[in-house]
């Protein structure tokens, strides 16, 4: 199967400090509309040790990008951060003001995002797009030269694989592939401890996925930042991350290092993702999941995924299962491990 | 390209391959493509303006006189005869490939002809003297207008204005939709009749000569007041409801998103992110705008009797000038004409992404 192949394939050498880099808890992200409260992120928690490869996985609607950006602070009207807290090497995030939580962007936590699509401004020199966010960030007594910054360029985008000449281009005069390089490059230019890659890959062909996120690794490596990635794609996240975090209807569901959840999925709704994989070595039917995920304006008043659960029983309707430890790192929201032991 | 010079050097000589790469080298530069580009519409919509008033079959000189004799009373004598000396004077009396050709070369030298109801003033003198007065004041007024206009739609459109700025926006929805005349009648009403503070008409004091004292400057500002204050109040609605609407696209951008996420100052996003991206269309739209303002506006002038561009057209389609007329359309012609040609060379400056490269 491709996700034992896939496992093989996980780095070795991955410095994992038990410092906590980003301590979520308890964050829900709601849209405010006319016909109700939407709940696009509902009460989730989760930690980023320093150095730690975390991806968010689910389909699309299931609140990985509206979470990433949280995050960021970025929700914009009418969604808002409804509760919660976001701790940022032991700061909360979200009693910051907005002054504060600006000069933070970029230079303690950093979006990389989808840099293929149209991300970078289209009348401005790479050059300047690199620059400007540094030029923001300096105190009021600091002062660089242009030839400082230039120098800095010329270095970043030698990190990210780039010739130093691609400073004075214009973002259309880029290949998706190099667009995505500049965005890493801005992305660590003040050395953040923790980077939100949005589905950096997509839009971009195979070959290229793969050197982009060898490129990510090796710069957070260099940072030792943390990641967090968010992405749909199971194959590429089973190579990259060493945790994964799998998210359905707004909630998190399961949380575990990336080799067991692949290999010992918990949730049913893990299970059949899982299951759903396309595999190299044998020629089967897809496997979908059948139904559709719940209006997140309509939420069940029990566990979200129970009308499509293959193991659902006479608890799953009653009340939303809370995430309960089930063996070493590993956590689940579902009714069945409610017995096991959380040692 | 190559291809074709390397083709063209093996099979010819050196010197129709070096013609032929001044050839290339002059018509592959994008300024010069452009420019005959220019010269090919200037040439085009002349030629029509040429043809279609002798398919309608009638004499502008004949017409003209036999308007002279009805007023003049019912003196009918020698009319054929004078119609006659006067087409031979403006060598209507010619075979139509010879008028076509004189027409071209007075065209080449700009020397649109002479107004039949002013003779022997000529059309240049007529036009010129107006289009002064039409540049000046509507000139002046359009990049007003444009720039606090742009400036306002620029704010309406950004998220984190201040509270107050969106009251702005129904009245200039509103004075966008009055037309000009009806807004200059009232100003001439309010300002001019009721009040007494600002002249009621023309471009200066009727007793005075244009000259470039002190004082005739101030008699013309304060005659320009009120007819410039009639457009610029619709025309800023014009430009801030556009720019608004750039703007408000412009925040769902994903340069927009990576703005803020770079953490960068309020300051920087509107102007250099939101702004200089939403400016561009509004750039368009003042290069073809500045291309008719030589029209004139020619209701405003007329409620003002202003001596613009726009008034000597109405007087002369009263008096059917037909040169003037001409005149007027070719100088129109020329002005949107050169408006796009200057949008096309400039335009790659404010957006790199439609620079040339040769």
């Amino acid at each position: 199967m491709s996700t034992e192949q896939a496992i093989k394939t996980y780095r070795e050498g991955a410095r994992i400090t038990d410092v906590d880099t980003l301590v979520v808890k308890g964050l829900s992200v709601y849209y405010e509309t006319e016909s109700g409260t939407v709940k696009a992120v509902d009460d989730v928690s989760f930690t980023l040790k320093q150095g730690e490869r975390f991806a968010l996985v689910g389909e699309s609607g299931s609140g990985k990008t509206t979470l990433a950006m949280a995050l960021m602070r970025l929700t914009r009207p009418p969604g808002h951060i409804a509760k919660g807290s976001i701790i940022l090497n032991n700061r909360d995030l979200t009693t910051l003001s907005e002054e504060e939580m600006r000069r933070a962007r970029l230079s303690e936590l950093a979006l990389v995002p989808q840099g293929a699509m149209n991300s970078l401004n289209p009348v401005m020199r790479i050059e300047k797009q690199i620059i400007d966010g540094i030029v923001d960030h300096l105190d009021d007594d600091e002062t660089v030269t242009k030839d400082q910054l230039r120098e800095t360029v010329r270095d970043l985008l030698t990190r990210v694989g780039l010739r130093p000449d691609v400073a004075r281009m214009f973002p259309h005069e880029l290949s998706g592939g190099m667009k995505q390089r500049v965005a890493m490059a801005i992305g660590i230019s003040l050395r953040p401890k923790l980077i939100i890659a949005d589905e950096p890959t997509s839009a971009l062909d195979v070959v290229v996925q793969r050197q982009i996120m060898q490129t990510l690794g090796r710069l957070q490596e260099g940072l030792d930042a943390s990641i967090m990635l968010v992405g749909h794609d199971m194959g590429l996240v089973a190579q990259f991350a060493d945790t994964i975090g799998v998210m359905y209807a707004g909630k998190l569901v399961e949380v575990g290092p990336v080799e067991e959840v692949f290999s010992d999925p918990k949730h049913p709704y893990t299970k059949l993702l899982i299951q759903s994989l396309p595999s190299l070595q044998e020629k089967k039917d897809f496997v979908g999941i059948p139904g559709l995920p719940p209006l997140l304006i309509h939420l069940p008043q029990g566990c979200a995924f129970e009308d499509r659960c293959p193991s659902r029983f006479e608890k799953c309707p009653i009340a939303v299962p809370e995430m309960r430890g089930v063996g070493n790192r590993r956590e689940v929201a579902c009714y069945l491990y409610e017995d096991e032991d959380a040692s | 390209m190559i291809e074709q010079t390397q083709a063209v050097q093996d099979s010819s000589t050196s010197i129709t391959s070096s013609v032929f790469r001044i050839l290339l080298a002059v018509f592959g530069n994008f300024v010069v493509r452009r420019f005959f580009f220019f010269l090919f519409v200037v040439w085009l919509a002349s030629t029509v303006i040429f043809i279609i008033p002798r398919l309608s079959g009638q004499d502008p000189v004949k017409e003209k006189l036999l308007l002279e004799a009805q007023r003049g009373g019912a003196i009918q004598q020698g009319l054929d005869a004078m119609a006659k000396s006067y087409q031979k004077r403006f060598g209507l009396d010619l075979p139509i490939w010879v008028q076509y050709g004189n027409f071209l070369s007075d065209l080449a030298r700009l020397d649109l002809g002479t107004s039949i109801a002013f003779f022997p003033r000529t059309v240049n003198d007529i036009v010129f003297e107006s289009l002064i007065w039409t540049l000046g004041l509507i000139g002046t007024v359009t990049i007003i207008a444009f720039t606090l206009g742009t400036l306002a739609g620029a704010v309406l459109g950004w998220p984190r204005r201040p509270g107050w700025v969106q009251y702005l926006f129904l009245p200039l929805l509103t004075l966008a939709a009055v037309p000009q005349y009806l807004l200059g009648m009232i100003l001439i009403f309010v300002f001019a009749f009721s009040l007494g503070w600002l002249p009621l008409f023309g471009g200066y004091e009727p007793a005075t000569l244009p000259n470039l004292s002190f004082d005739f400057i101030i008699d013309v500002l304060r005659h320009a007041i009120l007819p410039a204050f009639a457009i610029l109040f619709s025309v800023i609605g014009f430009w801030a409801i556009g720019m608004r609407g750039m703007m408000i696209n412009a925040q769902g951008e994903d340069y927009m998103i990576q703005a803020d996420a770079k953490g960068l100052k309020g300051a920087r996003i509107f102007m250099r992110y939101a702004v200089r991206n939403a400016l561009l269309p509004q750039v368009t739209g003042l290069a073809l705008v500045l291309g008719t303002i030589i029209t004139g506006q020619v209701l405003v002038e007329r409620v003002f009797s202003y001596p613009g561009i726009g008034d000597i057209l109405f007087q002369a389609i009263r008096l059917s000038d037909f040169f003037v007329i001409r005149g007027i359309v070719i100088v129109i012609i020329i002005g949107i004409a050169g408006a796009t040609f200057l949008l096309d060379v400039l335009y790659p400056l404010i957006d790199p992404r439609i620079r040339v490269k040769n």
